[in-house]
């Protein structure tokens, strides 16, 4: 998080993190597209020739002036493939909330719970687990045929029981509020963090 | 400032002082070299204060900080694979018109500047060196005070947010299907 006191301004990173096509710039391509001009920048996207992301996706979110100060959400995707493991590390500096993007086809289940342990790897040098890091879990491409059960995903991918949503990236559903939630949980982090502190010099 | 490098929730603050003093080091090393933009930039591409010169049209300078961030920690990668002890001093894209130079300020703050092919990369090079050590002190000092923070953050805040959120965030579509 990046507080500038003189512009009231509050910057918060959050990350779309999972295994390759499992549908992160279709999230940032969602909401890029559906967001009023005057509170997004412009989307980048560093990607291959076969339209696969090789270093991340990039767009800022305001939402307009809160009580006087004016938070900004900068959103990154990471590479999925397993070859941009040191990007993915590098796109991690200094996230605030996380929003892990589970593919819900039945032979992805390996993948995504691979991903997500190896995201834990980057968060444990940050001091940070899986238990007290703000984050949540997006299903997404529930309108495939071979989707594993919601029940089954739960069970293997959800065990600290955060915030969960079904979602199909591509026509939009689910996506705004995986973002909400995601959102909600980093300020609520913040502010414990704050009351914490608080209670201690007390 | 307060930093805690990596993963981390309360990272950075930046006052008024702080930032009034950044940012007349920015306009001066702008105004010396005739520079198209200086931005100093965070490890995961904030900016924390920007000075564009005149002839560049556009404001919105985010994506530009973001690459700049990112190219910079990619290149300290790349470093690292090398077998480098340190990080490189610099990154330099090179264009027929415009250039972009990044250097470190601190392990977590990065000076990116946009310069005319024209200028020589050695003024460059020295004027942004003179700006670092400018810089430095400033972002060393202690932040605002965490009472401070907590008015910032409040409950009336995170209401207020969440209230502005589903203004701003909304396609029409019925229930959020959370299933927490």
């Amino acid at each position: 998080m990046f507080i500038h006191w003189a512009l009231k301004e509050i910057h918060l990173k959050i990350v779309y993190y999972g295994a390759g096509m499992s549908g992160k710039t279709e999230n940032l391509r969602y909401i890029h597209s559906r967001i009023d001009p005057a509170l997004k920048g412009d989307m980048v996207m560093l990607k291959t020739n076969e339209d696969r992301t090789i270093f991340f996706d990039f767009l800022q979110l305001e939402v307009g002036n809160i009580d006087g100060k004016k938070p900004k959400f900068n959103l990154y995707t990471v590479p999925g493939q397993i070859q941009y493991a040191q990007t993915r590390r590098v796109v991690l500096n200094g996230v605030d909330g996380i929003v892990f993007v589970a593919d819900s086809r039945k032979d992805m289940m390996d993948a995504n719970l691979e991903t997500l342990l190896d995201l834990e790897k980057h968060l444990i040098p940050g001091g940070k687990t899986l238990e007290n890091f703000p984050w949540v879990l997006q299903y997404n491409k529930r309108d495939l045929p071979d989707a594993e059960s919601i029940a089954e995903m739960e069970t293997k991918l959800n065990f600290f029981g955060v915030p969960s949503f079904e979602a199909v990236a591509t026509t939009g559903e689910g996506v705004f509020p995986t973002l909400k939630a995601v959102i909600k949980k980093v300020v609520g982090n913040v502010q414990s963090q704050l009351e914490g502190t608080q209670r201690m010099r007390a | 400032m307060n930093e805690n490098p990596g993963v981390g929730a309360l990272d950075t603050v930046l006052t008024t002082q702080q930032f009034d003093r950044i940012f007349s080091c920015l306009a001066d090393l702008a105004a010396k070299l005739r520079l198209m933009a200086v931005l100093l930039v965070d490890g995961s591409g904030r900016i924390l204060a920007q000075k564009i010169g005149e002839g560049w049209k556009d404001t919105r300078l985010e994506g530009l900080a973001a690459l700049a961030a990112g190219s910079y920690s990619a290149s300290n990668e790349i470093a690292r694979l090398l077998g480098e002890s340190a990080r490189f001093r610099m990154v330099l894209h090179e264009g027929e018109r415009r250039n972009l130079f990044v250097c470190s300020v601190t392990q977590d703050f990065h000076l990116a500047v946009v310069f005319e092919s024209g200028t020589a990369i050695g003024m460059i090079r020295l004027f942004t060196k003179r700006t670092v050590e400018q810089l430095v002190p400033v972002l060393s000092e202690r932040t605002a005070p965490d009472q401070d923070l907590g008015k910032m953050f409040d409950r009336n805040f995170e209401t207020l947010l969440g209230e502005e959120l589903d203004r701003s965030l909304t396609d029409g579509r019925p229930g959020d299907r959370d299933r927490s």
